[in-house]
């Protein structure tokens, strides 16, 4: 199955699950990347992750400061 | 962001000519990164070994010889800080640049810039932690815990302390970052989260729980700064502070911390045991459950750090129990590296003896954990050298000789030259030998009594003391055997030429491409079959 927008997410998860659909394709025609590259993907990952990271850190100093 | 097509591919097999500068300085090569990464780490190894070599030649005998106090217990505090964030940590990071995409079938790094400078804050935090002993008043010397209020009490260093450790946090929240965007968004097609090898999986289980606790760490040590240089008191009884909150919110981070150095060893000796055994790893699902299980229960044993500080009694018995639980998923693991090697027709080359190295001295480790998770026997041991022993037989035989066995298994694919076999079986047999002498007797000398962090001690403790120094000695001299070993397989002195399957039982879609790898791989995607994983074929 080749996706016909570079970075369906829908896609991704339906390639992942058949073996090896996109080999021999460039990554761009598998439908799975963009360039190379799933930039949807990684761009939502990776604000998720710095929400994260923030949100434990500035929650851990404000915990502390309020139980004194 | 999505551009056409016709502009976005590109060729990829050109070849490159960037200046050195241009590669190693502002390169984003994941390979070259990793090389980085792997080459910090070795140096930070040896430095940090050097203090440790400092420490044991002055507890060679009772008394005081070679150093003063002060610079002692420098020494112990910079010997963790630059062992755990500049050797072990970059260390595993550097194996994960190297191998993911490799193992995943990938191009590169999702956040190939990202993870430039992630690798270029460490040279710069290393330097302003270790230029702190050069500084009025000296380096850390309270611990590499950072406990107040003796932490608060030292001299100015301190600011460009928690400085260096908001660098390192940041490059390895970082790190994280980029790996699990990869792992998660840059798998080849049909490589399903549940077929991904080991190694791929413990790192991104491992990245999640450094997203989740370096901001801790971050928090507790931002608090200290404010505590010391800007009049609050979160951390200082004498404002009303609590110097117990800061224990807590410490090792909150700081057991997760020790999962954070040894899962992913995990991961390598789960890829090692089943090339020299020629058999698919055994209980492979099992394994990727444990190494969650095992995650999640970081999170909720910090508190067997801190039992004799007088915690009520439901704690104690809740973090008791809850450390003990920590046995039956690791127990899982080890388990199934004895099933894998069970029946399967094992040779015994350099990687494969770090790794039942590994799995046996790690589990040595393991089991004095157990006994210090049990409350009342830790009040005896709390502080000695049994805690001491203990964490160096997980942090040294355990993460250390994983990286070892690492690095001798990927030497061929990344220099496209076999190492020098008998000079690493040496390695092997001298690191085995000399760190027992150096680690197993300090058991005893806890047990006897004798606290750590002292540079000197009653001469009852004379003879264990000058056992485990001189066994440190030689430990530290054998590293010194693998630098060697390492210069001359990257120059090529063994002059064996190496395929792309460097290893007979070798699978998964690191051994598909040559050696050495080249500048750029799964440039188009990689086509791969479930058999031709380590774990073998995992559908059901
Ligand atoms: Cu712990």
């Amino acid at each position: 199955m080749i996706a016909t927008s570079p970075t369906a997410t829908s896609a991704i998860d339906a390639e992942h699950g058949a073996d090896s659909a996109g080999a021999g394709l460039s990554w761009q025609e598998t439908g799975l990347m963009s360039d190379k590259k799933n930039t949807r993907g990684i761009r939502r990952t990776v604000t998720v992750l710095v929400i994260v990271a923030l949100l434990v850190y500035l929650g851990f100093m404000w915990q502390t400061a309020i139980s004194q | 962001m999505a551009t056409d097509t016709a502009t976005t591919v590109h060729d990829d097999g050109h070849e490159h000519a960037p200046s050195f500068i241009d590669r190693w300085f502002f390169g984003t090569n994941h390979k070259d990164i990793g090389t980085l990464y792997l080459l910090f780490s070795l140096a930070m190894f040896l430095i940090g070994g050097a203090m440790a070599m400092i420490i044991r030649a002055e507890l060679f005998m009772p008394g005081m010889q070679i150093v003063n106090p002060e610079f002692f217990n420098q020494m112990t505090t910079m010997h963790a800080l630059v062992m755990i964030f500049g050797a072990v940590m970059p260390a595993f990071v550097g194996l994960a640049n190297w191998m993911l995409p490799l193992m995943i079938g990938a191009p590169d790094m999702a956040l190939p810039r990202l993870n430039n400078l992630s690798f270029w804050i460490l040279p710069f935090a290393f330097l302003i932690m270790l230029s702190t002993l050069f500084m009025e008043g000296g380096g850390p010397a309270g611990g590499w815990t950072l406990y107040p209020p003796l932490s608060l009490q030292q001299g100015n260093s301190m600011a460009f302390v928690i400085f260096a450790i908001h660098m390192m946090g940041l490059s390895s929240i970082m790190g994280a970052i980029n790996i699990i965007a990869t792992v998660l968004n840059m798998r080849a097609p049909g490589m399903d989260l549940l077929k991904m090898p080991i190694f791929p999986w413990t790192w991104l289980i491992t990245a999640f729980l450094l997203i989740g606790v370096m901001p801790v760490l971050a928090g507790a040590i931002t608090m200290l700064l404010t505590d010391k240089f800007f009049l609050t008191s979160f951390f200082n009884a004498a404002g009303g502070g609590d110097p117990v909150m800061y224990q807590h919110i410490f090792w909150f981070f700081g057991h997760p911390e020790v999962y954070i150095m040894i899962l992913p060893a995990f991961g390598v000796v789960s890829e090692i045991i089943p090339t020299f055994s020629r058999k698919p790893l055994f209980g492979y699902q099992a394994m990727v459950y444990a190494t969650a299980s095992i995650a999640f229960l970081s999170f909720i044993v910090w508190a067997h750090h801190m039992f004799t500080v007088g915690m009520p009694l439901g704690g104690e018995l809740f973090f008791m129990y809850a450390t003990m639980l920590i046995a039956v998923p690791t127990g899982v693991k080890v388990f199934n590296w004895v099933s894998t090697m069970w029946q399967g027709s094992l040779t015994f080359e350099t990687p494969m003896l770090f790794a039942i190295g590994f799995v046996v001295m790690f589990t040595i480790g393991g089991f004095s954990g157990l006994m210090l998770a049990i409350v009342p026997a830790d009040y005896q041991y709390h502080d000695t050298y049994f805690v001491v022993a203990h964490f160096h037989y997980v942090l040294v035989t355990g993460s250390v000789f994983a990286l070892m066995a690492g690095a001798y298994y990927w030497l061929p694919k990344w220099t496209g030259y076999m190492y020098n076999e008998t000079l690493g079986k040496w390695h092997f047999w001298l690191s085995t030998i000399f760190v027992n002498l150096l680690f197993f007797p300090q058991h005893f000398l806890g047990l006897a009594g004798m606290p750590r962090r002292i540079p000197d001690y009653n001469i009852a403790f004379s003879d264990f003391n000058m056992i485990s120094s001189i066994g440190g000695f030689g430990f530290g001299l054998a590293q010194l055997l693998f630098v060697y070993v390492v210069w001359s397989c990257a120059r090529g002195r063994s002059g064996i030429k190496v395929g792309d399957r460097v290893w007979e039982g070798a699978r998964g879609l690191e051994w598909t491409v040559p050696s050495p790898a080249p500048h750029h791989t799964f440039t188009t995607p990689p086509k791969f079959d479930d058999r031709d994983l380590a774990h073998g074929d995992v559908s059901h």
